[in-house]
């Protein structure tokens, strides 16, 4: 047995407990520390993925590591400890210190590098509802806030339809293959047809994606919005990965699924990015954006290619970064009472703190795809994917739903910038950790903007 | 001298940067202004060792930059490009001198010029499709903050309006470099955004009239085309003077300088197949433009409008298909550079010191202000293409070359000449002369106007230098300026 092979796990598990005892007696005052220990956690389990020796099985093959998996749990990793520095000083301001939320961003990620790692439908299930279940929880996690429980309620029933049929699903697959693991199969079998449908639409539900998205914009605008930073950014890139992972081992077993993700991706597209013009609010917008991001993404998993599939992991990541940044600079804009993420309240932004207005704006261009930002590579890479995949009328319309895109983020920037407005709010505070994860995120969107190799390169090779 | 030409792209931007981290305001404009010089001096030791007679780009790096999608750092010069980046780098050292004494947010202001000039330069060296587009795009950013901050009363619209209609446009650019990528991809089987690699591609027609149309677009916009110009008059009126300098002077000229770097080579039939297309567009804004600058009554809007005018001349000379006319044409883009630069320096100063650019509140300012008044006569001169300055060169060229195959056209193009002096001169009339028709409290008030300070003439001096060579002594540069045109129709 090779059990270095669930040393990251396993470390971020330790963590978990060491928080959670620690919390039972340490008072209040002790928060801030609870974070940090978490985030040395997260930095400790992100260094242990050195020492995996890939590729290898465990468990009764029930837990596999592989280069490409090991790739996915270093970005949850890096996301998860962007979001966890990030987010103490909202809740301290906000009056709503629980010592439970650092370990439950750890258990959340626990619960997604688990489901990356298996090659089993009823393991998978078993990761994506431990994430699930403390999403729901981290959603409500906010006191005295109405609009954070009723996020949270819509969150839990929606999210556990999907993960019912989600079960469902595999079960059905079992009674028609007579297997839980993943391999590619051709069966023509309608029992088979029915529960990978089933796990599409499951799937479909978690990353939001048309016509499965109505949870979004109300749990990401009712959470917290570090938690929102959380739930678009860490559960994305998981899904994703497992996305291909699946498309691979069992979708594209299923007759006619390329015209069925084909169809979710362009419905989400372009939903996403019209409705996103409706909006008043800024959150609720880039709620809008990560339906049509789903959209985009979902078009590179319309064939099997690792070119796609790298291009799509690539974007997936750097679009966590700019999301990341984005939610960041709401979140410590949202510190000051009385702010709702209304556009009217983004107006003379750049003057009263011009630092982090052109930091929200370097963010929303990234989003646009304007390049230098990594976002523009990872749209060109799913572009020409779809071109070498023959689906070029799918990349075109992938084009003009990015085109739509541009207005309204564009709208949020001239707010800030090119209107002023009397500010009513008291002072910006930037804490260190928030700082820090800006910096971070926008310094790593433009340096993979320059050098997309670092992660393609390693990614394209993890696939093939 | 592949060296020089990278520092001269990167060196304003490390300025930028530098200036942004320093905070110190004087530091920042002696920086500016040292960077522009050494950047001037670089581009005028390029523009001087580049050989004419050799064939082909000169002063090439290449570095492979993104493997997995062919993307290269790939820069380099063509006799067009030198010119080009010789007549950038003056224009913005003009901008800095003449910025010295700018009091809102200076640092700022410097550090987003310089990496402007940085973005400008990139466009014309880039040989690398991606590389290109980057710089393009990145050009964006620090003009719609420097419109939308330094500006007049109505920035907001205005520089809201250039960014949509230009980022509008550079998304065709995209989906046409998308198409073409797309095409050799399954022509050779391997995607390259190299120039080279695509110049030696032969595009079947279809493909070349659909890329040279959406290629087209995204360079019309930009230049700006009639129906596409009607962001320009907006941000030029909008725009703080050292911006309108750099818009008129340097920004419009990418678009022509795609069409003759990108549309004449990579698509030579289908440029045939639309010249009757560009030629009513460019006969349109000759003679459209210019009969709405005879109708301003804003001085800035005035000369707007002619740059709409001269562009439209530009375009008429790159697809009138021969050496003559495509000389003229690249001739016009410096010239034009120069002149709308000057004429917009001109503007800015009578802002600076009365607050106004309506004529109805000028007039009569010839006799107090007799160096300005040289300066500005000068600056019309040129703009009218008055022998002995560039632009008489350049226009001469383009009428000749166009004659020789388009009489009708060369004929009706012509007359949008002689309306150029028309309007240029009866601004000038307007604000400088008709001291008879002014009210008498406007004479007091121009007693006590003061005339160029040190900071407003050197600029001046700068450009009616190089329009007075380059128009007594048009050899070298007629000669610089063919070796692209040999690039393009061989020969």
């Amino acid at each position: 047995m090779n059990w270095s092979a669930i040393l990251p796990e396993a470390i971020l598990a330790l963590g978990i407990l060491t928080i959670f005892i620690l919390e039972l007696f340490l008072e209040k005052k002790h928060y801030k520390f609870l974070n940090i220990l978490a985030f040395v956690f997260v930095i400790l389990a992100g260094y242990s993925t050195l020492f995996v020796e890939y590729p290898s099985k465990l468990f009764f093959e029930g837990f596999s590591v592989n280069a490409l998996n090991l790739i996915g749990k270093l970005f949850i990793l890096a996301i998860t400890g962007l979001v966890i520095l990030s987010s103490y000083d909202y809740f301290t301001k906000k009056d709503s210190k629980f010592g439970e939320l650092p370990y439950l961003y750890l258990i959340a990620s626990l619960g997604l590098m688990i489901m990356l790692s298996s090659e089993n439908l009823a393991i998978i299930f078993t990761g994506l509802e431990l994430a699930s279940i403390t999403m729901y929880i981290l959603v409500g996690l906010f006191r005295k806030d109405y609009l954070s429980k009723e996020g949270a309620f819509k969150y839990l029933v929606i999210g556990t339809t999907g993960t019912s049929m989600y079960a469902l699903g595999s079960a059905l697959v079992y009674a028609s293959t007579g297997t839980l693991v993943l391999n590619p199969i051709k069966e023509e079998n309608s029992l088979f047809a029915l529960g990978v449908l089933l796990i599409i639409s499951a799937l479909a539900l978690k990353v939001s994606a048309v016509p499965f998205h109505f949870w979004t914009p109300d749990a990401y605008e009712g959470a917290p919005t570090p938690t929102t930073a959380f739930l678009s950014t860490v559960p994305k890139i998981a899904m994703y990965f497992l996305l291909v992972k699946l498309t691979i081992g069992l979708i594209s077993s299923f007759p006619d699924w390329k015209y069925l993700v084909m169809t979710i991706a362009i419905l989400s597209m372009f939903y996403g990015n019209i409705v996103a013009y409706a909006q008043r609010s800024v959150k609720r917008l880039l709620a809008y954006s990560s339906i049509a991001h789903a959209g985009y993404f979902l078009t590179a998993l319309t064939s099997v290619d690792k070119h796609l599939f790298s291009a799509l992991l690539f974007y997936v990541f750097v679009y966590s970064l700019a999301t990341l940044g984005a939610f960041t600079i709401l979140s410590i804009l949202e510190k000051r009472d009385g702010w709702t993420h209304h556009f009217l309240e983004f107006k003379g932004l750049a003057k009263e703190s011009p630092i982090l207005a052109s930091m929200l704006a370097l963010f929303l261009f990234a989003l646009i795809g304007i390049p230098p930002a990594a976002l523009f590579l990872g749209k060109l890479g799913i572009f020409f994917g779809l071109v070498k995949s023959e689906m070029l009328v799918l990349g075109i319309l992938f084009a003009i739903a990015s085109l739509i895109s541009a207005g309204y983020y564009l709208k949020v920037i001239v707010y800030m910038f090119l209107y002023t407005g009397e500010s009513k709010f008291g002072k910006v505070e930037v804490s260190a950790g928030e700082a820090f994860a800006i910096f971070v995120s926008a310094v790593l969107v433009i340096v993979f903007g320059l050098y997309p190799d670092l992660i393609l390169e390693p990614l394209l090779r993890a696939l093939s | 001298m592949e060296t020089l030409l990278n520092v001269a792209i990167f060196l304003p931007l490390a300025g930028a940067i530098l200036v942004a981290l320093v905070r110190n305001e004087l530091f920042a404009k002696i920086a500016s202004i040292l960077i522009g010089g050494v950047v001037a001096v670089i581009a005028l030791v390029l523009f001087l060792a580049f050989d004419f007679n050799k064939p082909g780009f000169q002063f090439e790096t290449y570095i492979p930059w993104i493997k997995t999608l062919g993307i290269g750092y790939h820069v380099g010069v063509d006799g067009m490009a030198v010119s080009l980046i010789l007549m950038t780098a003056l224009l913005f050292l003009a901008a800095y001198i003449w910025s010295w004494k700018i009091e809102d947010r200076p640092i700022l202001y410097f550090s987003l010029f310089l990496a402007l000039e940085t973005a400008c330069i990139g466009v014309f060296s880039a040989l690398d499709i991606f590389l290109f587009y980057l710089f393009w795009e990145a050009m964006l950013i620090p003009m719609y903050f420097i419109i939308g901050f330094w500006g007049h009363e109505r920035k907001v619209y205005a520089a809201n309006k250039f960014f949509l209609y230009t980022f509008f446009g550079s998304l065709f650019l995209l989906l046409g470099i998308a198409s073409i990528l797309v095409y050799g991809y399954f022509e050779t089987g391997k995607i390259s955004f190299d120039y080279f690699f695509h110049l030696n591609l032969n595009y079947p027609l279809w493909l070349e009239l659909i890329a040279f149309l959406l290629f087209g677009i995204g360079f019309a916009v930009k230049i700006p085309m009639w129906p596409f110009h009607t962001w320009l008059p907006d941000a030029h009126v909008e725009a703080p003077t050292a911006g309108s300098v750099i818009l008129a002077g340097v920004l419009l000229k990418m678009g022509t300088y795609g069409f003759v770097r990108f549309s004449l080579p990579f698509f030579p039939e289908a440029s045939k197949y639309y010249i009757p297309l560009i030629f009513t567009l460019s006969v349109i804004a000759v003679i459209y433009a210019a009969m709405m600058a005879i109708a301003q009554t804003h001085i800035k809007r005035l000369i707007a409008y002619s740059s709409i005018s001269h562009m439209g001349l530009v375009t008429l000379g790159t697809f009138a298909m021969n050496h003559d006319a495509l000389n003229g044409a690249i001739y016009l883009m410096i010239a034009h550079g120069l002149s709308s630069a000057a004429l917009f320096l001109g503007a800015g100063f009578i802002y600076d010191r009365i607050h106004s650019y309506h004529m109805d509140d000028l007039g009569g300012l010839a006799r107090y202000i007799p160096y300005f008044t040289f300066a500005f006569f000068t600056a019309v001169l040129v703009g009218i293409a008055f022998p002995g300055f560039a632009s008489f060169v350049s226009e001469f060229l383009i009428l000749l070359g166009t004659f020789k195959n388009y009489p009708v056209w060369a004929f009706i193009a012509g007359i949008g000449m002689v309306l150029g002096a028309a309007y240029s001169l009866y601004m000038f009339k307007r604000v400088m002369l008709e001291e008879d028709t002014i009210p008498e409290e406007r004479k007091q008030k121009w007693q006590k106007l003061r005339d160029l300070e040190l900071h407003h003439a050197l600029p001046f001096a700068l450009i009616i230098v190089l329009a007075l060579i380059m128009g007594v002594y048009p050899y070298p540069f007629v000669k610089i300026v063919e070796h692209t045109s040999k690039l393009v129709f061989g020969g």
